[in-house]
């Protein structure tokens, strides 16, 4: 194998592959990327075997052929090349030479037969597929990651829930103590399917969401047990839990007794302010709301006592729920807009947030349920 | 601020069931009662009026065994639900004498007065004990005048000491333990009335020729390898005063809500039947009834439990104890799965039961952050809501279904 490709396009792909190769995996191979030259393209691919990436960049090839290199090491090497052509070479023993266009900067790298390199799936060509905004993508990841739970032994609490309905996109996604649900709406969607993101997949789309910009759409496929997503020119790969999401429309309340309507940033630094005294184990505050007023509270045996108090607009009986604050935090930092709507029903009862106002528009599509602590 | 000296007070309501039935039909005040079973019925004595404990009946005794002692009195049978009310009534006038009030059991309350003296200080006071004495009567007066029901108090510098001395001042009295009596004032006692030596620790001290606990402190001195040292040394701690204050510098001398306490030791329910049961829905609604209990009182505990017991007694005397460890749970649904399982384990010959417990053990404190409730059956409101009913109405006020049907034949 003997090409030249731009270093940029080349750093651009290998920093795609670090979040997918699996360093610690004991099939030695995954810890590498795949390069694969062929006509005047040079493929870039990485794999754990359940998530896949491949993309490409022009080049210019002299001798066809792939191998596999080491992936952070290939990456760390070309990142220190001047800006320019890369050449890359591949002799005996899979040895693997990186040289700069135009200066001596050189290293040699240990590589194995591309041959040896798992192929990742491929999409049947009759596969249905979709077509959304990369920014309705990136919408539903950033307002539901934060709730996917990261306990691996829990497959289907690990991942976020998936679901193409008539006229929109919705992400679901919960660790059992708190749920987040978004709705976008995609016009001319009929396409009716459901499928489980394990929640590498999700870290590695909202990369791939971010690098894409304003303006890109992203392909989604479902084929057998895998599904494809092309964003901007990268292809990615997921093999789907195969886990049942668990019931969550149950679990949504249909009403919220109270209804407490506060500005987001005063009751998110308010929040955080407090909390800095709360037990560091369970990080419990307890929100106290009046009519007019929400009292924040956090006392530990540890840390001492803090408090604060928010104007709010709320009129209803008094009540008061404990929470671990940085729930509340991760749903408030989701919001962009300057006010949400916290319903509460009893203080064991789920509680509910909301962006904005009800009736206003937005309102109704976001939603995140937050359980309490009891204190 | 000096640390203040321990001063725990036991309060004890007398013959608590019989004063009970009493106030609630006052022709039975002055006979005497039996409460526990009717006559002829299987199943223990929980209260005996003072007229017939003069002829040996004591609560825990086969009804059999009250019946033969006493065959004059008046059998009761015991009417679960009617006397929460009082005890809690009796529970909230406490609170109003020390914010540390621990209730023990349905009629006995431990009152921490340490650092109250000066509070009640009255200038007829000769000192800091007489002034506790003093507030002492001035309870037990009002929860004879307020509630109706007669009640001792002991006092003393450890929970040993006031609770013995709360058995020295009944009826209706107060006994008070000076710091540096303690000894003195257990001295002369038989060995069984010190609380934690029962029946069978008693045998063993009788068989060793020790009769008091005066006897057994000095055969067993500390540090000895006397057999009896281990009960001796329960008793020298159980009523070193001086130690208990060294201990407990910066503590009261208990704590009402103490988390470690909380998830100590263990729940249990048992229940001994009017006549043998041999079907199987019959024991299951049983279990059920007993599985709703502990795990009611474990909620109230604020616990988990993760081992479960079943204890299974047959008609023969013959006695099995089968345990389960499984995840944390306070719910009665996980519970009652748990002990069916065991008891298709268990229940294996072909003999009716006359005796059925479950127990709840390896307590750990219940988790803060509450659980989506996803599965139906994992929904918190039920248990929930059955504990508010019962936080405003007691215990009977609501029971699970199954639990109602063929308990006809139950004592």
């Amino acid at each position: 194998m003997d090409l030249v490709a731009p270093k940029k396009h080349l750093v651009r792909l290998l920093a795609r592959c670090q979040g997918v190769a699996d360093k610690r995996s004991t099939m030695p191979v995954l810890a590498n990327v795949l390069l694969t030259a062929e006509g005047n393209v040079l493929h870039v691919a990485a794999t754990d075997l359940f998530l896949g990436v491949r993309g490409s960049t022009e080049a210019m090839v002299s001798r066809a052929g792939s191998v596999a290199v080491p992936a952070r090491d290939v990456f760390e090497r070309v990142k220190a090349m001047p800006e320019g052509p890369i050449h890359i070479s591949v002799g005996d023993g899979s040895a693997t030479t990186l040289k700069a266009g135009g200066s001596a900067r050189r290293y040699t790298l240990h590589g194995m037969p591309g041959s040896d390199f798992p192929a990742l799936p491929q999409p049947s060509p009759d596969a249905p597929q979709i077509e959304v905004p990369v920014a309705t993508l990136a919408r539903l990841i950033a307002k539901t990651h934060f709730s996917i739970s990261a306990d691996e032994t829990r497959a289907h609490l690990n991942s976020a829930l998936f679901e193409c309905l008539a006229g929109r996109v919705r992400m679901v996604t919960t660790d059992g103590h708190r749920l987040s649900k978004i709705d976008v709406m995609v016009e001319g969607l009929s396409e009716k399917s459901a499928m489980l993101l394990p929640l590498k997949a999700i870290l590695e789309l909202r990369r791939l969401c971010e690098e894409a910009g304003e303006g890109a759409t992203v392909q989604i496929a479902q084929s057998g047990p895998n599904a494809f997503f092309t964003i901007a020119g990268i292809h990615f790969s997921v093999k789907l839990v195969d886990a049942q999401f668990p019931p969550y429309e149950a679990v949504i309340p249909a009403v919220t007794n109270r209804a407490v309507r506060a500005p987001r940033l005063a009751l998110s630094e308010a929040l955080r302010a407090v909390s800095l005294a709360a037990s560091d184990r369970t990080g419990g505050i307890k929100l106290a709301v009046s009519p007019g007023s929400l009292k924040i509270t956090s006392e530990s045996p540890e840390s001492g006592v803090g408090f604060d108090e928010l104007a709010v607009d709320y009129t209803g009986p008094e009540i008061s729920v404990g929470f671990n604050a940085r729930y509340l935090l991760d749903v408030l930092a989701a919001i962009d807009e300057d006010e949400v709507t916290l319903g509460l029903s009893g203080e064991l009862d789920p509680a509910v947030l909301r962006p904005g106002t009800e009736g206003a528009a937005g309102h109704g599509d976001y939603i995140a349920v937050v359980m309490p602590m009891r204190i | 601020m000096g640390n203040p000296a321990p001063r725990t007070c036991c309060l004890d309501l007398d013959t608590f069931f019989v004063s009970v039935e009493r106030l609630l039909d006052p022709s039975l005040v002055g006979k005497p009662v039996v409460v526990g079973g009717r006559k002829g019925e299987r199943g223990v004595v929980t209260a005996a009026s003072y007229e017939v404990r003069a002829l040996g009946v004591r609560s825990g005794m086969p009804m059999y065994e009250a019946v033969r002692r006493a065959p004059h009195a008046i059998f009761l049978p015991t009417r679960h639900g009617i006397y929460g009310p009082y005890a809690r009534s009796v529970r909230a006038l406490l609170d109003d004498f020390t914010p540390r009030v621990q209730t023990a059991s349905i009629d006995e309350f431990f009152l921490d007065f340490g650092g109250c003296e000066r509070l009640y200080h009255d200038p007829g006071d000769a000192d800091a004990d007489a002034t506790i004495e003093r507030v002492a009567h001035q309870m037990r007066l009002r929860i004879e005048r307020e509630i109706g029901l007669p009640a001792s108090a002991g006092i003393g510098t450890t929970r040993a000491i006031a609770k013995i001395a709360s058995g020295r001042a009944k009826p209706a009295g107060v006994c008070l333990v000076r710091a540096g009596q303690e000894l003195a004032f257990v001295a002369p006692l038989a060995a069984r009335k010190y609380p934690g030596i029962g029946p069978v620790a008693e045998a063993r001290l009788l068989a060793g020729g020790v009769r008091t606990l005066g006897e057994l402190l000095r055969v067993a001195p500390e540090g000895s390898h006397h057999p009896f040292v281990g009960l001796a040394d329960m008793v020298r701690h159980g009523i070193d005063g001086a130690r208990a204050a060294a201990l407990g510098r910066d503590r009261p001398a208990f704590q009402e809500h103490d988390p470690e306490g909380a998830t100590a030791g263990s729940i249990s329910n048992e229940r001994t039947f009017a006549r043998d049961v041999r079907d199987r829905r019959g024991v299951e609604a049983q279990l059920l009834a007993l599985v709703e209990r502990v795990c009611w009182r474990a909620r109230r505990r604020g616990v988990r439990a993760r081992t479960v017991t079943l204890k299974l007694r047959y008609a023969d005397f013959a006695t099995l104890l089968r345990s389960r460890t499984i995840p944390a749970t306070c719910r009665d649904a996980d519970v009652q799965r748990a002990v069916q399982e065991l008891l298709a384990r268990a229940w294996t010959r072909p003999l009716g039961l006359r005796l059925l417990g479950v127990a709840l053990s390896n307590l750990v404190a219940a988790e803060t952050q509450l659980a989506l409730p996803f599965a139906a059956h994992e929904r918190p409101d039920e248990g929930r809501a059955i504990d508010a009913v019962r936080e405003r109405f007691g215990y009977d006020a609501i029971r699970r279904g199954r639990v109602g049907a063929g308990t006809s034949w139950l004592a």
